[in-house]
């Protein structure tokens, strides 16, 4: 909510009255800005936050701003403001996400582990940091990402600024304290440029790293897949991909003997991604047999401290998921087949915990202690349609790639 | 400076106090009506995963409740003349607090009746150029797809028939435009004024839902999906009038 807030003050019109004379206005909501981007909460993997570094420097883009194109079919992004960005800023973001100073041994950064060649995600079942250290979870794609109500699988921040320094921060990924980051991108003459170009001076702030970096991750819509094409008639789908989009988004009926796959209530169709409203689009899909257990991911409830979110993740988008291998929360599915046999899994519906909709979506009468029920043609089918959410236009696109030195 | 500032001030403050209430200045701002509803259980409000009766022993439970309410109208007494609200779709998701409806500039008179229709009609319905539009949005999760349409009535959570000792997963998802429903309550005394905001409160008694006009058991509840007109015409009778 302050995120917001502070961006809407901050992103005003540029360049008029005294900017000397407004950085006394400024400070109480870059204050603010800093303090929001502490954590919601804290557990013993969770890293400590930004260094709370007196942050002065306005976060006021320079230049005019532009609308990322979206199509219409996506709807609203959860945050408005989120389709404008500034290009100066998205430049200077885009450097920071290549970035390798930016984690504690220089060797990797942003984009090691949202890798734009594969997705925006890494190919690895859980992430590698500095030190050969393993993390808990998958790689996040970081595709559409205007599109998501809170962001890490577990839903502890709320907005792509909070989200941006938390990795640089954390012990098993760059394990870099935020200060620390902030003077060695100081310490770096190219961004004496960019930083200049982007707000006007070369003073670097946790807020104005925080902000760059969220205006470039909103550059990454993808939205010219063969199934986009096909929505606005620019484009055919073949018959099993047709045969295999509608298992998708068809609740199955076994009463009416109508065949569903079950994917859209929670994969919502435009998106493939989950609803936008309070903490809906997080979901348990049955991944843990046990909820327990000292090694069971509690996911939602670890920042909700509300038990009947325990097991609960963010329902990720579906794009280019050809490309993002492998998939759920810890990375266990190396294949789109192993993911349509989980959920066509015959002990599923009695996971602890289980979402309601996993529990009524089934293929086969009697209605209770069922499974989904999908025949091996209608998984391949759905696996077809998933593929057709492949887009090469934003897989290819240079502009996502490490610039130039 | 500072004095000029103060006067102009004070000036605002003046003109603004002359203009509070009803009256024949046209600056006078456009009149509203504000459309509170309380969704309740019978006389119990709805929370999520608290346990409620329905019909006889059966109880239900909910964690997620959203539906659609559209073509808004306010109809005047003896013509039958009514004032359509334009673009009038409104999502409505009680466990989000999101559950009023406001209805801007109608025009100045009185009125007998509010009209309105749970779903969405059959042409936004089918109308791929319609769910950019914020109320219709699809990654609110009330849509399947340009087929089936829209999900009007979303209601998730447990259910536990009577001769059942334990609650088990229930979901309802009504739609299709065969369930689309048109209700029209009376309104004692509605006059539109410029200058004011009216309040019309609406109480929607979910337990009509099973224990409406149509019995509708919990045994016979596991998923409504797409279909449902018995569902349909009991939803259509949850709506009055708070006097």
């Amino acid at each position: 909510m302050i995120c917001q807030l502070v961006s809407a003050i901050g992103s005003g019109p540029a360049g008029r009255g005294h900017r000397l004379g407004r950085l006394g206005l400024r400070a109480l909501p870059v204050a603010l800005l800093a303090v929001s981007l502490l954590p919601g909460c804290r557990t013993k993997d969770q890293p400590e936050g930004p260094a709370q570094a007196v942050d002065t420097a306005a976060v006021t883009p320079l230049g005019s701003p532009v609308t990322v194109a979206m199509p219409n079919y996506f709807g609203s992004p959860a945050r408005p403001g989120d389709q404008k960005v500034y290009p100066r800023v998205v430049d200077l973001g885009r450097h920071l996400f290549f970035e390798k100073a930016l984690s504690q041994d220089r060797s990797i950064s942003c984009a090691s582990c949202h890798d734009p060649n594969m997705g925006f995600s890494d190919g690895r079942s859980r992430s590698l940091g500095v030190n050969g250290s393993i993390g808990s979870r998958n790689a996040m794609s970081l595709i559409n990402l205007a599109w998501n109500s809170h962001y890490f699988w577990d839903g502890r921040a709320g907005t792509l600024q909070q989200q941006a320094l938390m990795p640089i921060a954390h012990p098993d990924e760059m394990n870099l304290s935020i200060a620390e980051a902030v003077a060695r991108i100081k310490g770096l003459p190219k961004y004496d440029t960019l930083m200049t170009r982007a707000y006007g001076d070369n003073k670097v702030t946790a807020s104005r790293l925080a902000d760059a970096l969220a205006q470039f991750e909103r550059t990454l819509v993808s939205s010219n897949s063969r199934y986009d094409k096909y929505l606005r008639n620019e484009g055919s789908l073949t018959p099993q991909e047709i045969r295999g989009m509608t298992l998708f988004f068809t609740h199955p009926d076994a009463g009416s003997r109508l065949r569903g796959g079950n994917c859209g209530d929670c994969h919502l169709n435009g998106t493939t991604g989950g609803k936008l409203v309070g903490f809906e689009g997080f979901a348990n899909n049955g991944t843990q047999a046990d909820l327990n257990s000292p090694a069971a991911d509690k996911g939602l409830e670890l920042f909700t401290r509300n038990p009947a979110d325990r097991g609960k993740f963010r329902i990720p988008n579906l794009r280019n998921i050809e490309l993002t291998a492998p998939y759920m929360h810890d990375g266990r599915f190396g294949t789109l087949e192993e993911v349509l046999d989980h959920y066509n899994h015959a002990d599923l519906f009695s996971r602890p915990n289980v979402d309601t909709l996993i529990k009524v979506g089934t293929n086969r009468l009697p209605f209770e202690q069922q499974s989904l029920g999908l025949t091996a043609q209608e998984k391949a089918d759905i696996i077809a349609f998933l593929k057709t959410l492949t887009d090469q236009e934003f897989a290819t696109n240079p502009n996502f790639r490490e610039p130039a030195r | 400076m500072i004095k000029h500032k103060t006067l102009l001030c004070a000036l605002a403050l003046a003109t603004m106090a002359l203009r509070c209430g009803p009256d024949k200045d046209p600056v006078t701002s456009d009149p509203v009506v504000r459309i509170p509803i309380s969704f309740m259980v019978g006389n119990q409000r709805l929370v999520p995963g608290r346990k409620y009766a329905a019909v006889a022993s059966d109880s239900f439970q909910v964690q997620h409740m959203a539906l659609y309410i559209s073509n808004v109208k306010l109809v005047d007494r003896y013509s039958g003349w009514f004032w359509a609200q334009p673009d009038s779709y409104h999502y409505l998701n009680p466990m989000q607090g999101d559950t009023v409806i406001t209805l801007n500039n109608p025009p100045t008179q009185s009125f007998g009746f509010l009209e309105f229709s749970i779903g969405v009609d059959s042409v936004a319905n089918s109308r791929i150029d319609y769910v950019g539009k914020g109320e219709l949005s699809l990654n609110q999760g009330m849509a399947w797809d340009w087929n089936t349409g829209y999900k009007f009535i979303l209601m998730e959570g447990g259910r536990k028939p009577a001769d059942s000792t334990r609650f088990t997963a229930m979901a309802i998802h009504m739609g299709g435009n065969t369930t689309y429903r048109t209700v029209r309550l009376p309104l004692t005394n509605l006059t539109t004024t410029r200058g004011r905001t009216h309040t019309i409160s609406l109480n929607a008694d979910l337990r009509k839902l099973f224990d409406g006009p149509r019995t509708i058991r919990m045994s016979q509840v596991n998923a409504i999906l797409h279909g449902g007109e018995n569902f349909a015409d009991n939803a259509a009778s949850i709506f009055t009038v708070v006097q």
